[in-house]
């Protein structure tokens, strides 16, 4: 589990790899557009902190009953169940007691990534489980994905775009009026259940590859980027599919080159250039057009 | 773990105190960030901070004005700059 980054270098495994945080990105960066056009970005925030709780509880359901602590499939029903937890924590906090939505993200996050942290350090305590190579997901272990995660990315990357082939025209009407998708007799929220289902699998996938404190970057910098370049919707959705891919990509090829740099924050910062170049683009077309 | 039995005011009770301040510090300030639906601009903030101890810490090569305490048994999981 911690195996260094610099293990990889000119390794055919670091193809696999990139492969992998690639599938991630386009997927995050697709499915991103439809938090940010709906000005819900740090809902991802709050869903990804509380993936934590869910690992650490998982974990600890583990080891007392025996096990290594760190089983796959244990551990990911407790981060889709943080994830859940965290996204419907902040739309009851919304709805039941009248928060404002930064509140209500601000409260889901400090209490079960608090709850998580606090779980972890029992987890680190406990008997035979120490570490349990948790921490690892903080900040991602990409170095480290296997080719189970390349499928996992794989069925994340083909039901995204399944959704966006299948829902588009509900998707694109939820994104941008809610109240017109009902009133035209769309099943608003079961087309919104379906985004919170996928956004969920990118979160719980991405925390392997970025770590569940990055992975909001992964879901909302493409997104952004590339509402920065189009006005058009279809155009926006491909175009952060393809800047969340070459983000990923390039940020996992960098830290293959740059041995005792993690990947994770390596992908985000390559997300974040993307951003800035996609808002040096705007400005250029901007001048352009004034001028012209 | 330690019990209630290893508790002594001269090292926890600072701690305890310390923690109180902080909690006070923070919150006053906080009412504002609530009123004008800014509460997420806290978390913004807070990890920028981050970058800000780095950089500090690679020029200086100390770490003697951070504020704060890593908790006795080192279970602190985030921060672990050592």
């Amino acid at each position: 589990m911690s195996e260094p980054e610099s293990a990889w270098i000119g390794d055919p495994h670091a193809l696999q790899v990139i492969a992998t945080t690639a599938l991630l990105g386009a997927s995050a960066g697709a499915i991103g557009t439809m938090l940010t056009l709906r000005s819900r970005a740090l809902v991802g925030d709050a869903a990804g902190h509380s993936t934590l709780p869910g690992l650490a509880g998982a974990s600890l359901a583990s080891i007392a009953l025996g096990g290594t602590g760190r089983e796959l499939w244990v551990l990911m029903p407790g981060a889709i169940a943080g994830a859940c937890a965290g996204m419907a924590s902040v739309a009851a906090l919304q709805r039941a007691l009248k928060m404002s939505a930064d509140a209500a993200m601000a409260v889901t996050l400090g209490t079960l990534f608090g709850l998580g942290v606090a779980l972890l350090s029992v987890v680190q305590r406990a008997p035979g489980g120490h570490q349990a190579g948790l921490d690892g997901l903080l900040v991602g272990r990409a170095a480290t994905l296997v080719a189970a995660d390349l499928v996992a990315a794989a069925v994340l990357a083909a039901m995204t775009l399944a959704l966006f082939i299948a829902l588009g025209r509900d998707l694109r009407a939820l994104a941008f009026d809610e109240q017109f998708t009902r009133m035209v007799g769309r099943p608003a929220g079961l087309v919104s259940a379906l985004v919170a289902a996928v956004i969920v699998c990118a979160i719980v996938a991405g925390t392997h590859a970025v770590g569940l404190v990055l992975v909001v970057a992964l879901l909302v910098m493409p997104a952004t980027a590339a509402r920065m370049i189009s006005d058009r919707y279809t155009t926006v959705v491909a175009a952060a599919a393809c800047i969340g891919a070459i983000g990923a990509a390039s940020g996992t090829a960098a830290s293959a080159m740059l041995p005792g740099l993690a990947t994770g924050p390596l992908i985000v910062i390559a997300c974040a250039a993307l951003l800035a170049a996609a808002v040096t683009l705007r400005g250029l077309r901007r001048a352009v057009g004034s001028a012209s | 773990v330690s019990g209630l039995e290893e508790w002594t005011w001269e090292v926890d009770g600072w701690i305890v105190a310390i923690g109180a301040l902080a909690g006070l510090a923070c919150s006053i300030p906080g009412t504002w960030l609530v009123a004008r639906r800014e509460a997420m601009m806290a978390d913004a903030l807070s990890h920028a901070v981050l970058p800000g101890i780095a950089i500090a810490f690679l020029a200086t090569g100390s770490r003697r004005c951070r504020c704060g305490f890593a908790p006795r048994d080192g279970s602190s999981v985030v921060l672990r700059s050592e």
